[in-house]
């Protein structure tokens, strides 16, 4: 029969091509500006986050710092590549992936996946939980729990901050944080946009 | 399907995937695909975080995980990187939507079947699209203009594709699904856009600036225009049909700790050559304003649009104007951590006025119509992982009165990465001023008369659907559904014995069942494969009694299935090729051959800010037909090639 045999030296050709697709990664690459993943660029974000926030309840440095992750195994493992043998505030770290809220324990950052923010209806501030930073990744994740939410603009991964939300769980966010947000919610009043998009103008006078 | 058939596919399927495949290995063993080690990143500070480019071959599409409700979410991403021009060409991209095109300005979109048959003037109304909240289906049939659902693709930030009923939240014409279109808020889409296209088909121009006023508000204004020209008959000479837009609007936000307050418009005039007759117009605006508050532990969100929409045939035909106000409002209450209520309600009101003609005229030509609704929805998280929603809907519509719409959906956690449910729902497609005030002439006589008397179409859905993550590069959506449907649309004669006049009746029922599937594989960092199936089979009789004048192919002329396959790759030298084969099944009653056709477009990035791409469309044939003649022109093949510039 034709069909089978034009099948045959199609499915051929693929494999030997894949083949050497597989091998190519050996050949050493020169890549300066090739855009990374997002999944990668999140979980920097995330372990750059905890240098500037401050926990309420900052223990000894023997226990590690937590990172909860649900719903975004794509960024867990990112983070599982990314973590060991890094400190994060001195203490060494961990990635936690968790598929519920009752889950989380004890970990200082929470990273709630795109699609899964309402989950956070079940975590309340104050709900005897040690305070965790939330960070969202949808649209409007600020107001399903988020202190932080991702944004991605053209083709950068930005975020969006609600001090609001974190004033409630005791966290104190630093201004330097502030100024690369696209967007504060809550808090100052003078801080709620980010700095790099405004122009220079007068200070409003209230 | 014969075996020839299958056979064919087959070999289609494998030939392109194989094509794919070669073309991955040349540019990934000959170009030197780049990988760069995440461990750069760790180091980098967060403004440099914030500069860094990311590839765009990512799962963020997979919002939404636990709706229980068959969503497929177009992302900002999916329509920027395939290079589609246009709402119909970029909801090519949701495998649970078929979308058909029958000339160079218009389009049948439908969902789940029911995409009409033009010969017995049943046309696709089964369908709700709604912009950033503004309902955008025509009130006089319930159909769409495709020619009125332009927006500026650069400010999209995701396409919602529900396949379904959902008519609790959504209401009107949300029978068998709903496209929700939602704009970026305006401090997202600051500074400059430029882009420019030109191509066989098709050349473009559009422009954005966004700026802040203050602190709290930012805007952003916008203009683009295009020339899509024309098709062509089925003796391949030009159906004379290209068209040409214009659209400017604006988007201004407000925000406070607690408050939003959006305002935005937008306006267009559009002209369409018409075969052997002069220019058709189309003129409309809108203004929509919002207002949402967020509360401690309930949300309040208030809008208000205006809607102007004019078409004017060429000279001697039909031409509408319709004026469209609407005021909705809607609370949500989380009630502790188990309930979360939402309730609200609207009103809305079509003013229209109809230059009749000789032979096709409403009766009365102009009135106003309200369009009154009141709901509820409860959400209860019966445990962590199971959610009940129970909502109902009354609406009152003007010519049928109060409806019920009641709507119980489950959504079962079984573990993070799977959820399943279940749902059962009702929904209605209201009657129309097409339905119940038309009257159609054959020179004097008087051949269909209007019948006031005209029921709703209803439909009782039920679906069952799974969603899940089988591993960190593999998600899969199925969701298998039963419509019942009672009081479809058909055309009767007067009586048994007498012909004329005909009217407008409901003398058909009948069940469909069917499934939408749709998976994404993640083969490796620069290569992701998406295909989507949809099928469905249509079983329509005739109520005891009814005179059958027409089948029951006039309430439908569907393909039984469906499928895309897409294929989305980055490669070095931030270059990227996108492509989707399409395949759509044969059309029953009248007959059109099964088709397959491809769009697939070249992306190059030289720069930061900066973008060119090449995007050809119905590649495999140089002219095709998705509808048979005469409802349907030849399409053809089209090639853009396209500028997009950010500061």
């Amino acid at each position: 029969m034709e069909v089978p045999q034009r099948l045959c030296r199609y499915v051929h050709a693929g494999a030997a091509i894949l083949a050497a697709a597989m091998v190519s990664p050996l050949i050493p690459t020169a890549h300066a500006a090739e855009p990374y993943t997002e999944d990668a660029v999140k979980a920097a974000y995330l372990y750059r986050f905890a240098g500037y926030v401050n926990w309420p309840d900052e223990r000894s440095t023997d226990t590690p710092f937590t990172i909860d992750v649900i719903g975004a195994p794509g960024v867990a493992r990112e983070l599982r590549r990314l973590l060991p043998g890094h400190l994060l505030n001195n203490r060494p770290a961990q990635v936690h992936e968790i598929s519920a809220i009752r889950d989380l324990g004890g970990a200082q950052i929470l990273f709630v996946g795109a699609g899964h923010a309402d989950i956070l209806r079940s975590l309340m501030p104050g709900s005897n939980l040690p305070p965790v930073l939330v960070v969202t990744d949808e649209q409007g994740g600020l107001s399903e729990g988020g202190a932080l939410n991702f944004l991605t603009i053209d083709r950068n991964v930005r975020f969006e901050v609600s001090l609001t939300t974190a004033d409630r769980w005791g966290l104190k966010i630093s201004s330097d944080l502030l100024g690369v947000a696209v967007r504060v919610q809550g808090g100052r009043r003078q801080s709620s946009m980010s700095r790099e998009f405004s122009r220079p103008r007068p200070r409003r006078v209230t | 399907m014969s075996i020839d058939l299958i056979r064919t596919s087959t070999r289609l399927a494998v030939q392109t995937l194989c094509a794919l495949i070669v073309l991955a290995g040349l540019l990934r063993a000959g170009i030197v695909f780049a990988d760069p080690a995440s461990d750069e990143l760790t180091k980098m500070s967060l403004s440099d975080l914030a500069k860094v480019e990311v590839t765009s071959v990512s799962k963020t599409s997979e919002a939404l995980q636990r709706a229980p409700a068959s969503i497929y979410v177009i992302s900002h991403d999916d329509i920027v990187r395939s290079g589609v021009t246009s709402i119909p060409q970029a909801l090519r991209l949701a495998p649970n939507l078929l979308v058909t095109q029958t000339s160079s300005s218009a389009y049948v979109i439908s969902a789940r079947g029911f995409g009409g048959n033009p010969n017995a003037q049943n046309f696709s109304n089964k369908l709700l699209i709604l912009i950033d909240g503004r309902s955008v289906y025509t009130p006089l049939y319930s159909g769409i203009y495709a020619n009125t659902l332009d927006v500026m693709l650069e400010d999209v930030d995701r396409i919602e594709v529900i396949s379904g009923v959902g008519a609790t939240l959504w209401g009107a014409n949300a029978m068998n699904g709903v496209i929700n279109i939602i704009t970026r808020a305006s401090y997202l889409t600051q500074g400059t856009f430029i882009d420019a296209g030109a191509g066989n088909q098709e050349q473009m121009a559009g422009a954005r600036y966004g700026d802040r006023i203050d602190g709290d508000t930012t805007y952003r204004v916008y203009g683009f225009a295009f020339h899509r020209g024309a098709m062509e008959l089925a003796n391949g000479s030009s159906a004379e049909d290209g068209w040409s837009k214009g659209q400017s609007g604006f988007r201004a936000d407000w925000f406070s700790e607690r408050d939003t307050v959006t305002v935005q418009g937008d306006f267009y005039r559009g002209t369409e050559n018409e075969l052997d007759n002069s220019d058709a117009l189309l003129l409309g605006g809108n203004i929509v304003t919002r207002y949402q508050h967020h509360g401690a532990s309930s949300d309040l969100q208030v809008q208000a649009y205006f809607d102007q929409n004019e078409q004017f045939g060429p000279a001697g035909d039909t031409a509408f104007v319709v004026h469209t106000y609407d005021i909705e409002l809607q609370q949500t209450i989380a009630t502790g951590t188990a309930n979360r209520i939402i309730w609200g309600g609207g009103e809305r009101i079509y003013s229209y006025g109809i230059t009749n003609t000789a032979t096709f005229l409403f009766e009365p030509p102009s009135r106003a119509l309200t369009l009154g609704n009141v709901f509820i929805q409860d959400t209860a998280a019966l445990s962590n992982r199971l959610d009940f929603v129970l909502g109902l809907k009354l609406e009152d519509d003007p010519f049928s009165g109060w409806s019920a719409l009641p709507d119980a959906r489950l959504s079962w956690g079984l573990s993070d990465r799977e959820t399943l449910w279940l749902a059962a729902s009702r929904a209605i497609r209201s009657p129309t001023p097409f339905d119940d005030e038309v009257l159609e002439k054959l020179q004097t006589i008087t051949y269909l008369v209007a019948n006031t008397q005209f029921h709703p179409e209803q439909v009782t859905a039920f679906e069952i659907g799974s969603r899940s993550q089988a591993s960190d590069d593999v998600s899969v959506s199925i969701t298998a559904f039963y419509n019942v449907y009672d009081d479809l649309r058909t055309v009767e004669p007067a009586s048994a014995n007498i012909f004329l006049p005909l009217y407008w009746g409901n003398e058909m029922r009948g069940d469909t069942f069917g499934i939408d599937a749709w998976s994404t594989w993640q083969l490796s960092d620069w290569w992701r494969l998406s295909p989507g199936v949809s099928w469905v089979r249509e079983r329509l009789s005739f109520k005891p009694g009814a005179i059958q004048l027409l089948g029951v192919d006039q309430a439908a002329d569907d393909p039984s299935s469906h499928a895309t396959l897409t294929s989305s790759m980055n490669f070095a030298h931030r270059t990227s090729f996108d492509a989707t084969l399409r395949y759509v099944g044969a059309l029953p009653n009248p007959e059109l051959p099964h088709y397959y056709d491809l769009d697939a477009g070249l992306g190059w990035q030289p720069s930061n800010g900066l973008e060119v791409s090449l995007r050809g469309a119905n590649l495999l044939h140089a002219r095709h037909t998705e509808f048979p003649a005469p409802n349907g022109e030849q399409i053809t093949r089209s090639v853009i090639a396209e500028a997009r510039l950010r500061f």
